[in-house]
């Protein structure tokens, strides 16, 4: 079975700047897949590259079976898209544009639709232009789910948001993610450790890394060790081990490829025997503020 | 063919303020045509502002401008440019989209433009079946010209701001190559032609290029490749037409005859030295205008002769590197025509270097002879009256040398002479030289550009106007002579004028020097 996204060494150059360096992701049916990264990372070019908003520069990707670059006119729908700076027609009421939009899919579900309108408490007779941004995103995702879509591609669709309608979205989004594969780019990684299956990283174009949450979990481990004495880091520690402080006899650092038995030996190896150590499970957050710093670092 | 319906009642739904404003001008335009004399009575007073708006002048502009405006928000509705367009991620059929659009366009544009050309062509009772191909033609005309060219830069650009300054610096540029190009600058143009086959492979690629700049930006929405396409398409065409452009190919299209041969005799007349002071080292004019005195005789009766261009050199290849080559001249020969002034521009520093070597000077025509049939006769009533060739009819009332007239789509091809010797309506005696009591002609031969022809009313108004023939008893007379006038009771003699032949004609040589038949500038003083 193919997957619902996969892309193989997509580029993005902008004239010397690579936005998108040689990308290889996977994204399997029925997940719910994060794509997490500091601005200007490349998420919003990879997801305009997949929906075919901008031609890639190399490589190649794939949605749903269709080389992205074919994607157009019926392709779309299977696909509910949701970005954060599209421009949606102000000069229609939430109510036209539904009703104008129900026309152009064949699996529109009207029921579906007046639930999300309830859901999201859309006004019906008010003009988009007098919306509040929150109530556009609410808008925008109700007229990508009214349609049962096979995939949801949404580009940083919480930002700005207020706590409650973020709560909304997600709710309205986990309602559906058992019928559609999911494809998020956010800044919000609580919310999105709440209910994505799996995350990618993406640093300065490349993706470090893309994994389910679960293997990512239990990969990264914050590492607490009390020494016998208070001398200083040695120089050489392990690339694995990132954010490495020390605080008289404590030594604090993120394990990024956590294995029980391998990290208590590389403890042994590098301060020899230790008082104690504590690992600890990180949240999505905190990884992703390791990896950052990481590349700051560098 | 149900996204192309929803697509456009949506854009009804939009823009019904502006198709409401259309349809308004519209029918503003509908009724200053219903009333064409009034406009063709001002025709030859002042072309001032005041006039622009009192006669109506500005409506056909203003719903042109208008038109363009509906179309550019018609397309960019749903823009073809930049990437957080909403509707790219819907499932928009580009071609639908493109079919809605033109669907637009022909329902509120052409389909209520035609009507009215309907209704005006039967309101003046000219046939209307035998009309409507003209006015197809029309049609098409305005879409490619106006409403394709539109779409195109609709669909390029993301607002009215970016029309804008695409339009400025388009205009910059069209400046910029006219002030260029040398052929137009200083008054007289070189005589040049492209041959037909590349004219028509020129249009060819221009329209075809058009609409398919258009349909391939709607299909792959690339912006910088439709633009660079174009440029390189324009750029190929521009390239093509100036290299086959030349007076070699014009001068091929007139056939070289004899004296003997030709339809008329042309004379130098003597030159006379000149005694003024020709040196012009410091004329800021880039040339130097030369006239020939010439006398014509011999034009068949029947027979028109229109000069369409004159070349002076001398009669050897070295002699002649002032010489600007075939240059256009516009001028009748008529057959009571008994002398005539043929105009000429050199270059002023070529001038310079020679104007007081004697040369011996070769002077060549190229003319078109026009045979005149269906001849018949026109008596002009008070009123307004109708002529089956001419179309109707009427005395100007602010002059009257001239008359004016409607006809279905297009001007006419006629030859009016008039003979105030017969006639016995003069006006009020005057001092004025010329418009004398000589036979006067008014005519005008068949537009040789049918197409594109981007009209919006389906009546063309013109005005014959009379002029004298050039006798020789009349040059530098100035006694008192009486204006020529038409009048009720003038009987005019119409017919048509047919393209018979093209000819090249060369006159005797003679010996001048170019100071002798310089014109010496009007100059202002300040005091």
């Amino acid at each position: 079975m193919p997957s619902a996204i996969r892309t193989d060494k997509l580029t993005k150059r902008y004239r010397r700047i690579t936005a998108l360096d040689r990308v290889d992701l996977e994204v399997t049916y029925g997940s719910v897949y994060a794509l997490v990264g500091q601005n200007g990372a490349g998420k919003t070019t990879a997801i305009k590259l997949l929906m075919n908003l901008m031609s890639a520069s190399a490589g190649h990707a794939e949605i749903l079976g269709t080389p992205s670059t074919q994607l157009r006119g019926k392709s779309y729908t299977e696909i509910g898209y949701v970005s954060e700076n599209q421009e949606i027609p102000e000069w229609m009421k939430v109510e036209y544009l539904l009703n104008y939009l129900r026309e152009f899919y064949p699996t529109w579900d009207p029921a579906l639709e007046q639930t999300l309108i309830k859901q999201f408490e859309l006004p019906l007779d008010r003009k988009i232009k007098a919306l509040s941004r929150g109530m556009k995103m609410k808008l925008a995702l109700a007229s990508a789910l009214a349609f049962h879509p096979r995939l949801i591609i949404l580009d940083e669709p919480f930002g700005g948001l207020d706590p409650l309608v973020r709560e909304q979205l997600i709710e309205g989004l986990l309602e559906r993610a058992t019928e559609s594969t999911i494809f998020i780019s956010s800044h919000d990684l609580a919310e999105i450790e709440s209910f994505a299956s799996h995350v990618g990283y993406l640093e300065s174009g490349k993706l470090l890394f893309s994994e389910d949450m679960a293997s990512l979990s239990i990969r990264f481990r914050e590492v607490e060790i009390i020494r016998h004495s208070d001398s200083p880091l040695p120089t050489a520690l392990p690339d694995t081990w990132l954010q490495t402080k020390s605080s008289g006899a404590v030594v604090r650092f993120v394990d990024s490829r956590f294995d029980e038995q391998r990290a208590t030996a590389e403890i042994a190896r590098v301060f020899g025997p230790v008082r104690d150590t504590q690992f600890r499970p990180l949240t999505l957050r905190s990884i992703f503020l390791a990896m950052a710093r990481k590349s700051e670092e560098a | 063919m149900d996204q192309i319906l929803r697509i456009f009642k949506k854009d009804i739904r939009r823009h019904w303020p502006e198709i409401l404003l259309s349809l308004a001008l519209l029918a503003l335009f509908t009724n200053r045509a219903l009333h064409p004399w009034n406009s063709l009575d001002s025709y030859s007073f002042s072309r001032s502002f005041y006039f622009f708006v009192v006669t109506g002048e500005y409506i056909a502009p203003v719903l042109v401008i208008f038109w363009l405006f509906i179309v550019i928000r018609v397309v960019q509705g749903e823009s073809l440019v930049g990437d957080h367009q909403w509707w790219t991620t819907k499932p928009y059929v580009w071609w639908q989209l493109l079919l809605a659009k033109l669907l637009f366009v022909l329902v509120f544009i052409c389909v209520p433009l035609f009507h009215v050309q309907l209704f005006l062509l039967n309101y003046f009772k000219f046939p209307v079946l035998r009309n409507l191909l003209p006015l197809f033609s029309m049609q098409l005309s305005l879409l490619l010209i106006l409403i394709c060219f539109c779409v195109l830069l609709a669909s390029l650009t993301k607002n009215l701001v970016q029309i804008l300054l695409v339009v400025g610096v388009a205009a910059l540029v069209a400046i910029a190559v006219a002030m260029w190009n040398r052929g137009t600058y200083g008054g007289s143009s070189v005589m040049e032609a492209t041959p037909t086959l590349v004219d028509y492979l020129g249009d060819l690629l221009i329209y075809g290029g058009l609409a398919g700049a258009v349909t391939w930006q709607f299909a792959r929405r690339r912006r910088w490749i439709t633009i660079a396409a174009s440029i390189l398409l324009i750029s190929f065409v521009a390239a093509i037409s100036a290299a086959f452009t030349s007076s070699k190919v014009a001068e091929r299209r007139y056939t070289p005859v004899d004296r003997s041969a030709a339809p008329l005799i042309v004379s130098v007349k003597p030159i006379e030295p000149s005694n003024d002071n020709k040196d012009f080292s410091r004329e800021t004019s880039p040339e130097v205008q030369l006239t020939i005195p010439v006398t014509v005789s011999g034009v068949p009766a029947g027979t028109v002769i229109q000069l369409n261009a004159v070349k002076i050199h001398a009669d050897s290849p070295e002699k002649s590197k002032w010489s600007s080559g075939w240059l256009y001249e516009s001028q009748d020969f008529w057959p009571e025509d008994q002398e005539k002034t043929l105009a000429y521009s050199v270059d002023r520093k070529e001038y310079q270097k020679i104007r007081n070597t004697l040369l011996q000077l070769q002077v060549d025509l190229a003319i078109s002879e026009y045979q005149l049939v269906d001849a018949h006769t026109l008596p002009i009533v008070s009123q307004r009256f109708s002529d089956q060739a001419l179309g109707d009819c009427q005395i100007s009332s602010f002059d009257n040398s001239r008359l004016h007239c409607l006809y279905p789509t297009r001007i006419p091809e006629y030859v009016i002479r008039f003979d105030p010797q017969q006639s016995g309506c003069f006006g009020d005696a005057s001092k004025e030289r010329g418009q004398a009591d000589m036979v006067s002609y008014a005519w005008k031969s068949r537009d040789e550009m049918g197409f594109p022809n981007p009209e919006l009313s389906p009546l063309s108004d013109f005005d014959p106007w009379f002029q004298p023939v050039s006798l020789i008893s009349s040059r530098n007379e100035t006694t008192e002579r009486r204006n020529v006038r038409l009048c009720p009771g003038t009987v005019l003699t119409l017919s048509r004028p047919v393209l018979r032949r093209k000819l090249h004609i060369r006159l005797d040589p003679f010996n001048a020097r170019l100071e002798d038949l310089a014109v010496t500038p009007l100059r202002l003083s300040f005091r």
